[in-house]
């Protein structure tokens, strides 16, 4: 089973509380990751599976975690460059249907708060 | 007669002038009506066929002047290049004869004056030399004074040539009035090369590039300014933009835009590297572009001879002026907390009355306004002091404190920063910036913000100082206790909400000067600032609400105004 490894070439990181500020130096675009997308990140070492990442986001973020917000937060990491191998972004169907199935499971306003995303910035010269 | 006052005999650079002309010309293989400077028929580069020697010339390039004419001869590239050198030497021959000191005038002149010479023709040169003579100004060679051809553009620009044009602007001899309007024309793209190639940003410009902006530059004069100031940074594709800007519909600027595809194709071809590009491939040595060192004597005519050598927050700078009453007047608008040292400096400003603005010898800008010229050296100074200092982080952000809780709002011009400062202080709060918020290895943020002003409003560019009544500027840093995201939109009511820190420090990275060239540096600031702060976003209306209640959130954590000082 291949294990995700999170990308480190090329970045400076800083958590701040339980979120992560990752400065790309290739493109000088600049990330925050919410707390679900800053515990994938931080598991992806290229030796948990996916499926030890979604019991590493249950203990972190309590029984409502699961694959599909790992598969979110995996597809957002690869999506902005952030994991170099072990995992394939999914199509956006894909996605979308993760991000469907976990708000009619927990309702829309939990989802929103367990959903790994990522706010990125291009800073301008 | 002009009077000649060099006496010791010198020498015509043909080579030089024919390249400088040539810079600015396009090539005609058939012959091609024009209108400019009159009605008449034109082939290869600017040859009026119309010429009285024009017969003989075109034969003794094995030409027969009424084929051409009537269009069943083109002429060929080497033909056409021949023919040049045979006008070219005509017009040496002309001006040496009839341009009293022509041979000791320096090279720039010498190009200037052959290129008239070569646009106009013998015949009417004749014309308007007789015309110039005939004004009641001084003319000079060798050291510049006010003249006819270059010199003292404030006198010239009144009394010279484009004040012959306006003379005799009214005459019923439309001839006269044609070449007037084209000497005129001349005159000015002359003497703005003339001006442009004594500065040393401008000779480390491509000859493209060069041609370019010296045509750019005589049609739209000080709108020119964005593109001159882009390529004398090497940022061709803000340079394109900037062409594409002064484009709009009416036919006669179709050039620029013609002129910005031609940037676009060089950047294309590799030929132009974009500054930002150039930094992203600086390991690659065949992207890498050199900067070539400014040779002291291409700029030393700009050199003010009135200079202060300052320090602020570890930036060594050297201002200098052409006149001391500017010199004093650019004092105050130094960072604050400058002092006067006896250092060798690291970067050198130069403002002249004029209004001409120059960084480490390159052309930066031209402000005519003396108080938008100063404030434009003032962003500048400051600008730089916030990319040069070795233990200060620069973020884009107004700062005010209230007791002893720093509150931060980053945003840059044009984001309400300054109003929402002005508005804070007006409650009492204590200004520190409405500019910068300056913060230390410690996370401290400094003042920095002359005393009691704060910029309002924008024309052209610029803020205008304005003082801001009952604020005492601190002198102390201070820890930011509250860090304020937020926008201006009209009718909007301010209902903030709590941010993470992180984002916090991610709104404060994005305003940093820095955070591109010294990123690590930068983010690690921005997190100091924001590690005891409280994070609070949201879209504001009026600015006075928004103060009202920042200092209500602030009074609720147990820091409170000195209202007796508001």
């Amino acid at each position: 089973v291949a294990s995700p490894a999170a990308r480190t070439d090329g970045l400076i990181t800083e958590t701040i509380d339980d979120e992560v500020v990752v400065f790309d130096l290739d493109d000088d675009f600049v990330s925050r990751l919410n707390r679900p997308a800053s515990l994938v990140w931080r598991y992806c070492d290229g030796r948990h599976s996916i499926a030890e990442l979604v019991a590493i986001l249950v203990e972190e973020l309590g029984d409502t975690a699961d694959e599909d917000v790992v598969l979110i937060g995996l597809d957002i990491l690869a999506s902005r460059g952030l994991i170099v191998s072990g995992y394939e972004e999914r199509d956006a169907a894909a996605h979308l249907l993760s991000h469907e199935r976990l708000s009619s499971r927990v309702g829309i306003d939990t989802a929103k708060a367990l959903a790994p995303m990522v706010f990125s910035t291009w800073l301008r010269p | 007669m002009i009077e000649a006052s060099c006496d010791s005999p010198g020498q015509v650079d043909v080579e030089e002038a024919r390249e400088a002309i040539l810079r600015y010309q396009t090539g005609r293989n058939w012959v091609a009506q024009v209108d400019d400077p009159s009605p008449r028929s034109e082939i290869g580069f600017g040859f009026d066929l119309n010429r009285s020697d024009a017969s003989a010339m075109l034969s003794q390039i094995g030409l027969d002047r009424e084929a051409v004419l009537r269009g069943r001869v083109p002429i060929s590239d080497e033909q056409m290049s021949e023919l040049f050198d045979l006008t070219l030497a005509k017009a040496v021959e002309w001006g040496e004869r009839r341009i009293p000191g022509f041979r000791e005038l320096g090279a720039e002149r010498q190009s200037a004056l052959l290129e008239i010479i070569v646009w106009l023709g013998p015949d009417g040169c004749e014309k308007t030399f007789d015309l110039l003579e005939r004004l009641p100004v001084p003319t000079a060679c060798d050291p510049p004074r006010p003249s006819p051809w270059f010199d003292d553009p404030g006198a010239i620009g009144t009394a010279g040539v484009p004040g012959l044009a306006r003379t005799i602007h009214g005459s019923p001899d439309p001839e006269l009035r044609a070449w007037t309007r084209s000497i005129s024309l001349l005159y000015g793209r002359a003497r703005k090369r003339y001006e442009f190639e004594s500065d040393a940003s401008f000779a480390r410009l491509p000859h493209q590039v060069q041609a370019i902006l010296a045509d750019v530059q005589h049609r739209s004069g000080d709108r020119a300014d964005r593109f001159w100031s882009a390529a004398a940074d090497r940022r061709w594709m803000d340079a394109q933009l900037a062409l594409r800007a002064l484009a709009p519909s009416d036919k006669p600027q179709a050039r620029f835009t013609e002129q910005a595809d031609v940037l676009k194709r060089l950047v294309q071809d590799g030929e132009l590297q974009d500054r930002r590009a150039e930094r992203r491939h600086a390991s690659d040595p065949r992207l890498h572009l050199t900067r070539q060192e400014t040779d002291p004597s291409e700029h030393s005519m700009r050199i003010g001879a009135f200079r202060t050598v300052f320090e602020s927050f570890g930036v060594v700078a050297e201002l200098r002026a052409d006149d001391p009453g500017l010199l004093a007047s650019a004092l105050a608008i130094l960072p604050p907390g400058w002092r006067p040292v006896a250092e060798e400096p690291n970067v050198q400003f130069v403002v002249h009355t004029d209004g001409l603005i120059m960084m480490d010898g390159g052309y930066t800008a031209r402000v005519r306004d003396r108080d938008a010229c100063l404030l434009k050296l003032g962003t500048l100074v400051h600008h730089r002091v916030a990319c040069e200092a070795p233990a200060h982080t620069f973020a884009r952000a107004g700062v005010v404190a209230v007791d002893d809780c720093g509150i931060v709002i980053p945003g840059g011009p044009y984001t309400g920063t300054s109003t929402l400062v002005e508005e804070l202080v007006r409650l009492g709060a204590t200004y520190f910036s409405d500019e910068y918020a300056v913060v230390d290895l410690d996370g401290f943020v400094h003042p920095f913000g002359n005393p009691l002003s704060i910029r309002e409003g924008r024309h052209g560019g610029l803020g205008q100082a304005r003082v801001v009544a009952a604020s005492q500027p601190s002198i102390h840093p201070i820890r930011a206790h509250l860090v304020v995201l937020t926008w201006y939109t009209r009718g909007a009511e301010w209902r903030p909400t709590v941010r993470t820190r992180a984002e916090g420090a991610c709104a404060l990275l994005e305003n940093t000067v820095t955070a591109r060239s010294r990123p690590g540096s930068a983010l690690m600031a921005a997190r100091r600032v924001v590690d005891t702060a409280l994070v609070l976003a949201g879209e504001r209306g009026e600015a006075r609400t928004a103060a009202e209640a920042v200092l209500e959130t602030a009074a609720a954590a147990g820091y409170t105004v000195d209202r007796s000082a508001a």
